[in-house]
């Protein structure tokens, strides 16, 4: 078998474990480059420098855009959409003309009557 | 010569039978061949599969394309993506439509992606309509309509530009006709040409585990929801379910909170059922439960909220606490039945 291979696995294939609560705390500090640039600003510092000190503690989050992985930008995103929405519509329930019965145990028994009497029961 | 080329569906061969959703597409497919002037074709991919075009042949397919290779016999990504791109840029279909079973959601953007064509996912209805964009007018073009944004809307959606037109559809969306038995059609054997490409991966073994309760053939289903979701809750609907002698189903929000398994899922990511009677308990009724069982003949539900969406399309409602509601349904049916 050649690696990398691409594996997809459905839902039910695990559940998740709790998260570390050491390691929450620690990458609580973890920023985006989109994150950065306000916080430079605000410190003072260049994105350079900010960036610099994340990565070294190991809290810098990378972030890949359409340019890093040299995607064809006619091909991306709406515009290069091979689908496009006609159109949108509500949702507008048919009702069923319903029929309310009371939750006690009269309603219950009207209720299963019906149903029995239209022959849904039996 | 139609101007359009003809509508697909891959057949879906599961346990060396067709898969009933690529029986349902057929239906479809004979509608939407119609409305086109066109033919209905099925591709049939595997090792030993094409005695199955008979049964192709009568639920609706004029054409079957079977595609025979020992590497064929069991679904794996690469071989039958390989196999089915190159048929459809051969025969050049106008639509293809796929289930979307495990197979079909892994082979379908594979294939559009290799086409480069658009494909729309888990679509609840099918037609054929105009789109008209930058005043231009499309003609004929699929219209792909499903749920979307987790809620209450529908989209319709086509792909104007490019060709074949491919969408999936969940099982049992569809109705699958009578069948025609004797009905012929046209066999085209498929040559094919698979190189070492498609060893990425091996099948070793095989383990098929029987689907723990068969919604679809139920007259009763009683489903529970987020109001249920506890042991207790539950136990209360499966126990109307064993005196009803009907089937246990279970929203979304009951199956994720791990009191019952996936299997009971009735939505758009479970089960689409019909039955004579649906009883759902302490389900809100989100859309993507409701295209799953709003075609039932009767539905009945229970549900604290009386705002709640369910009661919009529920022939008898009870509002009020399954807890409370469904002991005394249980306690009545026992003393009628």
């Amino acid at each position: 078998m050649t690696l990398p291979v691409l594996l997809t696995v459905p839902k039910s294939a695990n559940s998740p474990r709790w998260p570390n609560a050491r390691l929450l705390l620690k990458y609580r500090r973890a920023r985006s480059a989109f994150e950065v640039e306000g916080e430079a600003k605000a410190q003072g510092r260049t994105v350079d420098e900010v960036v610099g000190a994340l990565r070294e503690k190991g809290l810098f989050v990378e972030t890949w855009g359409a340019e890093d992985i040299g995607a064809d930008l006619g091909r991306i995103g709406i515009s290069g959409s091979p689908t496009k929405v006609k159109k949108v519509e509500n949702v507008v329930l048919t009702g069923a003309n319903l029929k309310l019965f009371p939750a006690d145990d009269h309603g219950v028994r009207d209720l299963i009557n019906e149903l029995i009497d239209e022959r849904t029961f039996g | 010569m139609s101007q359009h080329g003809d509508v697909w569906v891959f057949a879906e061969v599961d346990d060396g039978k067709v898969a009933d959703v690529s029986l349902e597409l057929l239906g479809k497919g004979r509608e939407l061949a119609g409305t086109l002037g066109v033919r209905l074709g099925a591709a049939i991919l595997g090792h030993g599969s094409k005695k199955l075009a008979e049964k192709l042949f009568a639920h609706g397919a004029d054409v079957v394309y079977s595609a025979e290779h020992e590497r064929l016999a069991q679904y794996t990504t690469l071989p039958f993506a390989r196999v089915l791109t190159d048929l459809i840029r051969d025969k050049k279909p106008e639509i293809v439509l796929y289930g979307a079973s495990p197979v079909g959601r892994d082979l379908a953007p594979r294939v559009a992606s290799s086409l480069k064509t658009g494909l729309t996912a888990d679509c609840t209805d099918l037609q054929i309509g105009t789109y008209e964009s930058g005043g231009r007018l499309y003609q004929h073009k699929l219209l792909q309509i499903r749920p979307a944004w987790g809620g209450n809307i529908i989209a319709t959606i086509v792909s104007p530009d490019v060709l074949p037109e491919m969408a999936t559809v969940r099982e049992g969306v569809m109705h699958i006709p009578e069948p025609v038995e004797g009905r012929g059609g046209e066999l085209v054997d498929v040559p094919v040409a698979l190189d070492s490409e498609g060893e990425a991966v091996k099948v070793l073994e095989r383990h098929t585990h029987p689907r723990r309760v068969d919604l679809k053939a139920a007259n009763v289903i009683v489903s529970g929801g987020y109001g249920v979701a506890s042991q207790d809750g539950f136990r209360l609907v499966q126990e109307l379910a064993a005196v009803l002698g009907g089937a246990v189903g279970a929203s979304r929000a009951a199956v994720d909170s791990g009191v019952i398994h996936h299997d009971h899922q009735v939505g758009q990511t479970g089960t689409t059922v019909r039955p004579k009677l649906y009883i759902a308990c302490g389900i809100s009724g989100a859309v993507q439960h409701r295209a799953g069982m709003e075609e039932s003949a009767k539905i009945l539900a229970i549900n604290i909220d009386p705002s709640a969406p369910i009661f919009g399309i529920a022939h008898y409602g009870i509002v009020g606490d399954c807890r409370e509601v469904l002991p005394r349904i249980i306690k009545a049916l026992k003393g009628k039945l």
